[in-house]
């Protein structure tokens, strides 16, 4: 269920007020047809949720067919003209690097890259903000820019929500493989992007449906184990009314396809 | 008696180099007390991994060092070619044993090591096995380990998995403590127990006590969720069973099932109360708590009553009920 300024919303009104993307078609299916509520306090918080959404989409789209590596954090890889490597096998931004130039090689040269699928999350979320806000806004909000696990990003809010009845194309969410052989910890769990048609992008796995992950994680479970690899009920998602917050006079939204 | 193993000693105070230099000079000159200082228990696991690439084809090798060296070998994905334990005459159930014993030393005996990152994943790997796998381990241990790395700035992540993983909610205990240590510490130990309300409280006296009175009052209503760090950004490890909470009855952490049977009555009430939303789940099991707390005899007769006038009692008016 979407409302907008305690007003419910039918599909058509939905379309009137949102972008014309990639995949927003999808997103305001999902936010009406769902049973949970998607409630939103103003159009333009309403228009910067889906535009993200939709970027976000695309970017794991993109990520999924460059060619960038797994690794785990021992064994992270970047290309070193504008990524150091930490100890913790996190990827900082180099000093005079731009951050917006930086996080565009990882979709540019994917080969040059190896990395966790926490940190691919967030690269996919950090390239939806690049889409959505502009490279010079982007470049302020991130200039010390540091990808490593989910830990917290100065400037990219997120919410973590219980999810009912079913998750809205853009959302993270998490396989859990509990019965994972020790031999396989890689396989230990997936972080996902949700996308259209019911399916997910994970890094390291690729595209598919729920039973594809799940088929997939099961085939590293230890000898005679008993649980399936499962989707929890939690899904991560950047909070879009702070990002208006933080780019009130930046923002350049794209605007309705039909006035309202 | 660890420091005054020689191989130990020349590791710490002179370094792998020296260590290596060492072992060569003695095999050279009295092999058969070389092993020997190889193959003793109060040798530290730092020093057979810097010498592993020069002990590995010794066949006088401990079983200990053999299982820690093809471990070695497994996690680094490097060839060895160790002489198998299972050569050696034991039954499954001793090999499975010296296997859980070796873990224990590896780990117990490198918590201040931090010597490169081949090291650490091979620690880290082992903490899987023993913690995860034998379901095994000394949590204080794991737990200081992983401190030990976050003082440092060296690689913890998988270590915090690991803890985040494992439903023994004692370790909520054992992180507490740390609100006493540095004040870096005292913050990754507040992040860790965020979801606990009053972690954060100003003094620290104040906060570890908040912590062991929330664990008391709700230990046996935890809930293991399987969030850890490399789920979100925010993992909150365990959540309260309210249902649990209003009937007073205990709950297996990783099934949710309760653990003495419910009786008809019960298990009717369970399900309304399922039904209701979750804040209001909140208010109804904080009372029964609190009445149950107070005096037990008049919560008794209290939780007998049906779940419609205790919503009434909290002028909570909803159709239902049992």
């Amino acid at each position: 269920m979407l409302v907008i300024q305690e007003q419910r919303l039918t599909i058509s009104q939905a379309q009137q007020l949102s972008p014309t993307l990639n995949h927003s078609q999808a997103i305001l299916s999902s936010m009406v047809n769902n049973s949970d509520v998607y409630l939103f306090s103003s159009e333009q918080i309403f228009r910067i949720d889906v535009t993200l959404r939709s970027h976000i989409i695309d970017s794991a789209l993109t990520l999924a067919k460059n060619g960038v590596n797994f690794e785990t954090f021992y064994r992270t890889k970047g290309n070193p003209n504008y990524w150091e490597i930490t100890e913790m096998g996190g990827l900082q931004l180099r000093n005079g690097s731009q951050p917006s130039t930086a996080l565009q090689d990882i979709f540019n040269n994917g080969s040059a890259y190896g990395f966790e699928c926490a940190t691919a999350m967030e690269i996919v979320l950090l390239h939806g903000m690049l889409l959505t806000i502009g490279e010079r806004l982007f470049n302020e909000l991130y200039h010390n820019l540091y990808l490593w696990d989910w830990q917290d990003i100065p400037n990219l809010p997120l919410t973590i929500v219980s999810v009912q009845q079913g998750d809205i194309p853009g959302d993270v969410r998490y396989f859990k493989n509990p019965q994972v052989s020790p031999n396989h910890m890689a396989f230990q769990g997936e972080n996902v992007i949700v996308l259209p048609e019911k399916r997910y992008y994970g890094h390291g796995i690729g595209i598919g449906d729920h039973d594809y992950f799940v088929t997939q994680l099961n085939r590293a479970r230890r000898p005679g184990a008993t649980m399936d690899a499962y989707l929890m009920p939690r899904a991560t998602r950047i909070i879009a009314e702070r990002i208006v917050y933080l780019s009130q006079s930046f923002i350049q939204i794209p605007q309705p396809a039909v006035p309202v | 008696m660890k420091q005054h193993h020689l191989f130990n000693h020349m590791f710490s105070e002179e370094g792998p180099e020296a260590l290596r230099q060492q072992w060569n000079e003695e095999v050279t000159r009295q092999p058969d007390e070389a092993y020997k200082k190889l193959n003793d228990p109060f040798l530290d696991f730092p020093s057979l991994f810097i010498l592993k690439d020069d002990v590995k084809e010794i066949e006088a090798l401990s079983i200990r060092n053999r299982i820690a060296l093809m471990h070695i070998e497994k996690a680094l994905n490097v060839t060895l070619t160790i002489p198998s334990p299972s050569t050696m005459p034991m039954s499954n159930v001793e090999i499975y044993d010296c296997h859980v014993q070796c873990y224990e030393w590896m780990i117990e005996s490198s918590s201040s090591t931090l010597l490169n990152n081949d090291f650490l994943y091979v620690i880290d790997h082992a903490c899987t096995y023993l913690y995860q796998f034998y379901n095994e381990g000394h949590m204080p241990q794991l737990i200081e380990l992983l401190f030990h790395r976050y003082r440092n700035n060296v690689q913890y992540h998988y270590l915090l998995q690991l803890l985040y993983d494992s439903p023994k909610r004692e370790w909520l205990l054992y992180v507490a403590q740390y609100l006493y240590a540095s004040p870096k510490e005292r913050l990754f130990a507040q992040k860790l127990l965020h979801f606990i309300p009053t972690s954060h409280a100003t003094t620290l006296n104040v906060a570890v006590e908040s912590i062991e009175d929330w664990y008391e009052d709700h230990h046996h209503y935890l809930l293991f969720t399987g969030e850890t760090n490399d789920t979100n950004h925010d993992p909150v490890p365990f959540v309260i069973h309210y249902g649990a909470k209003y009937l007073g009855k205990a709950i297996h952490c990783q099934t949710g099932q309760f653990i003495s049977p419910l009786s008809r009555q019960e298990f009717d009430k369970a399900q309304s109360f399922s039904q209701l939303s979750i804040d209001i789940q909140e208010r109804l099991s904080t009372t029964s708590a609190h009445y149950r707390k107070e005096n037990r005899s008049m919560w008794r007769e209290w939780i007998k009553q049906p779940l419609s006038s205790h919503l009434e009692e909290l002028h909570i008016y909803r159709p239902c009920c049992h």
